[in-house]
């Protein structure tokens, strides 16, 4: 229990001291809660919620590498992963018998089968459980924030309130209070806790098809809803005008194909290459074993994208957007991957850490190495994942990289009108201190220039040349108060080896001639 | 720690045995099975070659169409069933394990249908003449494609061009040049194809040709006072109407002494047989038995002679005297002697000749009767009236003159009879 809690708390303060945008974001959730009191009229949905958005975090930490499974979990759950959450959370510091198991896979099979009946209400069994276990540890229901997520875990006070009142059926929150109450405190704690391990242990599980499943059933519940208004639902229909001639190299991060389909319903995407009849992927998972091979999906559900890491010339050839109707409807894609000579490739002039001032320029030069291949092509700049584009005030406002929303790691939200004004003001901002400059002839340079330094420009820079392989270079920005950046500055004299070298090189023609003239006069 | 997986050994999977091809007709449930050995993390998926469509992936069935299934054994064996399998589901299907490479191996399905004959072009019941050519033709759908065979009905063999006989025939078309009388009958088209049930359909073919006769006896020779039956044979289709006449022409009464009936041999043939008992002077003489249908009419002529009443000599006489003698001397005896009994029965008996008349009307009825007449002999029968009535004209007339003239008068009557 108390590690618990010192984990979370250690978390809440990292979060409040690097995104201060966070605050809003906990504004907002802040509503939900309220929304939730509505639906199930206890203030405990409201805890539910906060906890859900707080222990995902809690997880986060301990495995990174099912970051993104536990993020999808907890989309396609909803409030249930939160619980299990929220019970992964506090086992850590809990031991139990192996028998108490069996009562908790007794317990679940009874949600399970009270949630199947009443699907409209989801939420009820977990507040009405949790209203349970409050009233049986004492914790009062009046509390105007709701219970927080220390207090609910140290549930050692003692008072007795009366139990809440129950908005669905009469039978089913009465027989499940009464199996609750049948135990003492602390079983009913841990009973709590192992259920929701269970439904952890569920989402964990090596059936990557489990979740394609509860998508499914969403969406089958909303075709129930939908068929009340429309008596048949509409086909499928593919964008013809995505491209679908795709050329990519092989010394380049990966090549993407788009695929967009409209009034996709109940049906799912699938991507398959025609080569080999390989499946690659089926909705958002991903079937094939070659780990180059990833789908994204947008928001709306309309374009899936195959992502292939590090393009090799054998993956050239079609892929077909697939679209599971019967008989089934897809679209093909022509992916054509050229490959690149391997003393082709990108140089960014300087070390591969560069450090500058606050309120400086930063210069970055990438010059294209290719001496076996006359190619040209344009040349672009990446700060991580995003493209670099300058500001042009004709075009108003510049468009957020669509890859921003979808990063892995991040927690998907609904972000409020204040976050993309904020958004698109600091890309605004940060668009109107760049200058590109490429030069495209015999000689293939391309200069980056951002003026008036800040601290959140520090990042890796990557130059993609289109017909060589790319180079990236991480770029420090410091503060002169900061004690520890003055360290860094230190390493500053290094960089002027490379310009010593350069003036040495400069002076020789003049010495040369400077010998030619004593030589002449004699 | 509950969540951290332990960590095993994977052992690359493989197929521990081909996919089995199958084979089912139309409607039924079809099962491939992939045996997969190894599995492991891996993941089994079943496809269909010729679409390139993902049918299912592990125990989930991806495609829309509900008709698809997916079962497992120990993840060992993956069977897909496909219910109610139509003639499209026909094909390769893939079986395909996400190894990296992919392993894959693919199965048939072959679908098959049992045969049914097509409406058209298959022929129909047909009506020709005899003496045209036919071809009758059969057409049938199925998987594989069905064999027609064509038989005729009851065992009866059917002649080729080159006039061999056959049991049966392989071929879309049965063809007979110059078709006959004896090629009527029903054949039946039957189609296979080793898929249950085979189908047959029954095609009648109808051949029309005018009658024709066959006497066996043309020569009858009987004694006074005994009883005697004319012969003949008729073959006809459509069916012929059938009647006895005297020389003169007129219709045989039925009734009394005289007793005429038809029998059907065959499908197109009949037996006509005449009997009179018992035998006086005014029977002998010539008899035709007669045949008519829509397409021509045909006669066959039977004499009847008398034999003295003392059988056993005269008989023995008669013998001999015929084979010293020429044919036509005899018939030349025989024809004075049969008008001098003729002129003398009409001077003496003026009122028999109305009995006669009557009877002639009876007669026809009689004859009707026997055939056994549908609604066409009823046709034919208003037909022959109209015929009939002049003869009855005739008659009449020939009673009206005959107390004017005697010897002369007389010949005339028989000369128009003749011509009717």
């Amino acid at each position: 229990m108390p590690a618990a809690i010192v984990i979370v708390k250690q978390h809440k303060e990292q979060q409040h001291q690097q995104h201060q945008q966070q605050h809003r974001q906990d504004q907002q959730d802040q509503k939900d809660p309220r929304a939730a009191k509505q639906i199930c009229n206890i203030n405990l949905c409201g805890f539910l919620r906060r906890s859900g958005a707080d222990d995902v975090d809690v997880i986060e930490p301990r495995s990174p590498g099912h970051a993104a499974d536990v993020d999808v979990a907890a989309a396609a759950a909803g409030a249930t992963t939160s619980v299990a959450a929220t019970a992964a959370a506090a086992a850590a510091a809990t031991t139990r018998a192996a028998a108490t198991t069996r009562a908790v896979i007794i317990i679940m099979a009874l949600v399970v089968s009270i949630m199947q009946q009443q699907q409209q209400s989801l939420l009820w069994p977990f507040c009405n459980g949790l209203a349970a276990a409050a009233a049986s540890t004492g914790q009062p229901d009046d509390s105007g924030d709701g219970p927080t997520l220390s207090t609910f875990l140290s549930s050692s006070q003692s008072q007795s309130p009366s139990p809440p009142a129950a908005s669905a059926s009469a039978s089913s929150p009465s027989s499940f209070s009464s199996f609750a109450v049948a135990h003492g405190p602390q079983t009913e704690a841990t009973n709590h806790t192992f259920k929701s391990l269970a439904f952890l242990d569920a989402s964990f599980g090596s059936d990557l098809f489990a979740q394609t499943d509860a998508k499914r059933e969403r969406s089958g519940a909303a075709d129930e809803e939908s068929q009340d208004a429309d008596t048949s639902q509409s086909l499928p229909i593919f964008d013809f005008g995505m491209p679908r001639n795709i050329t990519g190299r092989t010394g380049h991060t990966e090549a993407i194909i788009k695929c967009r389909v409209d009034s996709l319903h109940d049906k799912s995407v699938s991507w398959i290459r025609k080569r080999d009849l390989h499946i690659l992927t089926v909705g958002t998972a991903t079937y094939t074993s070659d780990k180059r091979f990833q789908v994204t999906e947008s928001k709306d559900s309309r374009e899936w994208t195959l992502h292939v890491k590090a393009p090799l010339a054998k993956d050239s050839g079609i892929y077909e957007c697939q679209v599971n109707t019967e008989p089934k409807m897809s679209m093909a894609f022509q992916l054509n991957i050229i490959e690149i000579s391997p003393d082709a490739k990108a140089v960014i002039s300087g070390p591969p850490d560069l450090h500058f001032k606050a309120g400086s320029a930063i210069i970055l030069n990438c010059l294209v190495q290719q001496p076996s291949v006359k190619d040209i092509g344009p040349i672009y700049w990446y700060r991580g994942e995003h493209m670099i584009t300058p500001f042009d005030a004709d075009d108003g406002q510049p468009e957020i990289p669509a890859g921003r929303g979808e990063h892995p790691q991040g927690i998907p939200e609904d972000t409020s009108p204040n976050d993309i004004m904020s958004e698109v003001d600091l890309q605004m901002e940060f668009a109107t201190r760049i200058a590109m400059e490429s030069q495209l002839g015999d000689t293939l340079k391309s200069r980056l220039r951002i003026s008036n330094a800040q601290t959140t420009d520090t990042g890796n820079y990557t130059c993609q040349p289109t017909t060589a392989s790319s180079a990236s270079v991480l770029v420090h920005v410091i503060n002169d108060e900061n004690p520890a950046a003055m360290q860094k500055s230190g390493a500053c004299p290094c960089a002027l080896g490379p310009l010593q070298l350069l003036l040495h090189l400069l002076l020789l023609p003049e010495l040369l001639l400077l010998r030619a003239g004593l030589a002449a006069g004699n | 720690q509950r969540v951290e997986v332990p960590a095993e050994v994977i052992v690359d999977p493989k197929f521990s045995s081909p996919i089995v091809n199958m084979t089912a007709p139309v409607g039924r449930d079809a099962f491939l099975t992939c045996v997969v050995q190894d599995l492991g993390p891996y993941k089994v998926a079943w496809l269909r070659v010729d679409t390139q469509t993902i049918l299912t992936i592990q125990n989930h069935v991806i495609t829309k169409n509900q008709r698809i299934g997916i079962a497992n054994s120990e993840h060992k064996t993956w069977t897909m069933r496909i219910k109610d399998i139509k003639e499209s589901d026909k094909g390769w299907y893939m079986c395909q394990i996400n190894t990296d490479p992919m392993k894959s191996q693919m199965g048939y399905l072959d679908v098959v249908v049992p045969p049914d004959i097509l409406d058209y072009p298959t022929s129909t019941d047909m009506v020709v003449r005899e003496g045209s050519n036919v071809t009758l033709k059969c057409a049938a759908t199925g998987s594989p494609e069905p064999t027609i065979t064509w038989r005729r009905e009851s065992g009866v063999p059917i002649e080729l061009a080159t006039g061999e006989e056959v049991m049966s025939i392989e071929g879309t078309d049965l063809v007979i040049p110059n078709v006959r009388r004896h090629h009527m009958g029903a054949y039946l088209c039957i189609a296979s194809n080793g898929v249950p049930p085979s189908v047959s359909k029954r095609i009648t073919l109808v051949v029309h040709f005018p009658p024709m006769i066959t006497v066996q006896n043309q020569l009858i020779g009987a004694v006074e006072g005994k009883g005697v039956t004319l012969d003949c044979e008729s073959e006809a289709y459509p069916k012929s109407i059938n009647y006895w006449t005297r020389e003169r022409g007129e219709i045989v009464p039925p009734g009394g002494k005289y007793s005429a009936n038809v029998t059907e041999i065959g499908g197109y043939r009949n037996s006509m047989r005449l009997h009179i008992n018992p035998l006086t002077q005014a029977e002998f003489g010539s008899y035709r038995c007669v045949a008519k249908n829509s397409l021509g009419d045909t006669d066959g002529t039977i004499k009847l002679y008398r034999i003295p009443p003392n059988a056993v000599n005269y008989v023995e006489n008669f013998e001999a005297r015929h084979k010293g003698k020429k044919r036509t001397k005899s018939s030349e005896s025989h024809h004075p002697a049969r008008a001098q009994e003729h002129s003398g029965e009409d001077m003496e008996n003026p009122g028999k000749r109305k009995a006669d008349l009557s009877l002639g009307a009876e007669s026809i009825d009689s004859i009707y009767g026997n055939s056994a007449a549908g609604s066409r002999r009823r046709q034919d029968l208003g037909g022959v009236l109209l015929l009939l009535l002049p003869v009855a004209v005739a008659v009449a007339m020939s009673l009206a003159t005959a107390g004017v003239m005697r010897e002369t008068q007389m010949t005339l009557p028989p000369q128009t009879l003749t011509h009717v």
